[in-house]
């Protein structure tokens, strides 16, 4: 049944039980509480926007037209991490994008694909110089963050950006628990080392 | 009892620098429009693709070059279909023993294959019981409602005939 109430309080198990009643407000809510982490995630994984848009959506139709094979006992946050990065890894597998710019994909050749492959960094309401700032200090980390390997990159992002306990990031990634723990641990060493230069 | 530090810690107290470092990183965000984008997606059967071709395909009708090619591609079309009369005409012979062929050598045999998988599909489907369920409900009601629909033209059949004799008797009384 179409729940007529406002969704935003509802715990995600609950949203999920509307969204497999045929609800499409509980659909919209759960674009709506995962789209940023979802995009986010995929993002910082292949780092082209249009690309990471276009995966963010898969994972979304992925994720609504299965939603009745998903088993309420695990997080539905897990699950929903789980198929972004499996179409992050398959995309990655597929085209290799090993290189960063602020100023947009190498291959982009035109203004409009600069544009859409380009990080976008900093907060309009900061100072052009504290813009120009952010923009370096955020390009460098993501510069740091796109040169790890896509295993450390989805587990770091994991769990700074987004905050997952280990046993949730075994899970979404399909890794043991110490694999993960030893790649955070690498991740965070070969990261220390790449944004030294900032620290100094 | 010994105290054992809780596991596991947050991020930022495991390492605080690269948190500190992650945590200026801002949160990204696709652009507005991902739900529709999504929902037609999931809910239309028609993919966007298509319905999109199809406007194009539409607009591209009201164009003049468009309405330029119309008149050669309707005189092509005529030329194209008095030819294969003509070609048919023709070689009517050579078509009806081809014909023949195919329908004996092709048709015939794909569409026993086609009765032959549905037949397998169909018994694969009873096996489960809401398939069953309308099965057990689709003949009865086939039969009702034809029943149903026999009765009423024999109904209305009827009475127009009724209608139609009483109308002639009057007009003979009258």
């Amino acid at each position: 049944m179409t729940p007529t109430r406002d969704l935003s309080d509802a715990t995600d198990q609950d949203v999920v039980r509307y969204a497999r009643g045929g609800s499409e407000a509980a659909y919209r809510e759960l674009i709506r509480r995962y789209q940023r982490p979802v995009f986010s995630l995929v993002y910082r994984m292949v780092r082209d926007r249009e690309l990471a848009e276009d995966l963010t959506q898969e994972t979304f139709i992925k994720v609504l037209n299965a939603i009745d094979r998903y088993r309420p006992e695990y997080k539905f946050s897990s699950w929903i991490f789980k198929i972004a990065n499996n179409a992050a890894i398959d995309q990655l597998r597929r085209k290799e994008l090993d290189t960063l710019s602020i100023h947009g994909r190498p291959d982009a050749t035109t203004q409009e694909r600069i544009e859409a492959t380009s990080l976008q960094i900093g907060d309009a309401t900061e100072s052009p110089l504290e813009e120009v700032e952010a923009r370096e200090l955020g390009s460098a980390i993501e510069k740091a963050i796109g040169q790890l390997r896509p295993e450390y990159r989805a587990c770091i992002i994991l769990r700074h950006v987004e905050g997952r306990p280990y046993d949730e990031i075994a899970s979404i990634l399909d890794l043991p628990l110490g694999t993960v723990k030893t790649y955070i641990h690498r991740a965070r060493a070969e990261l220390q080392a790449a944004l030294a230069p900032l620290r100094e | 009892m010994r105290d054992v530090p809780m596991e596991p810690r947050t991020p930022a107290e495991e390492d605080p620098v690269t948190h500190q470092h992650l945590a200026l990183l801002p949160a990204y965000a696709p652009r507005p429009g991902l739900a529709d984008r999504v929902l037609v997606h999931v809910w239309q059967p028609v993919p966007l693709w298509l319905s999109s071709l199809g406007e194009r395909g539409r607009a591209w009708l009201r164009t003049p070059q468009a309405r330029l090619l119309a008149v050669p591609f309707f005189v092509g079309t005529a030329v194209t279909l008095v030819s294969l009369a003509v070609a048919v005409t023709v070689f009517s012979s050579y078509v009806g023993r081809a014909w023949r062929f195919a329908f004996e050598h092709v048709v015939l045999l794909a569409w026993e294959a086609g009765i032959m998988a549905a037949g397998e599909l169909w018994a694969e489907a009873l096996t489960r019981p809401a398939v069953r369920l309308v099965a057990d409900w689709a003949l009865p009601l086939g039969i009702g409602v034809t029943l149903l629909w026999i009765l009423c033209a024999l109904g209305l059949y009827w009475t127009l005939r009724v209608e139609s004799s009483t109308r002639n008797m009057l007009h003979a009384k009258l």
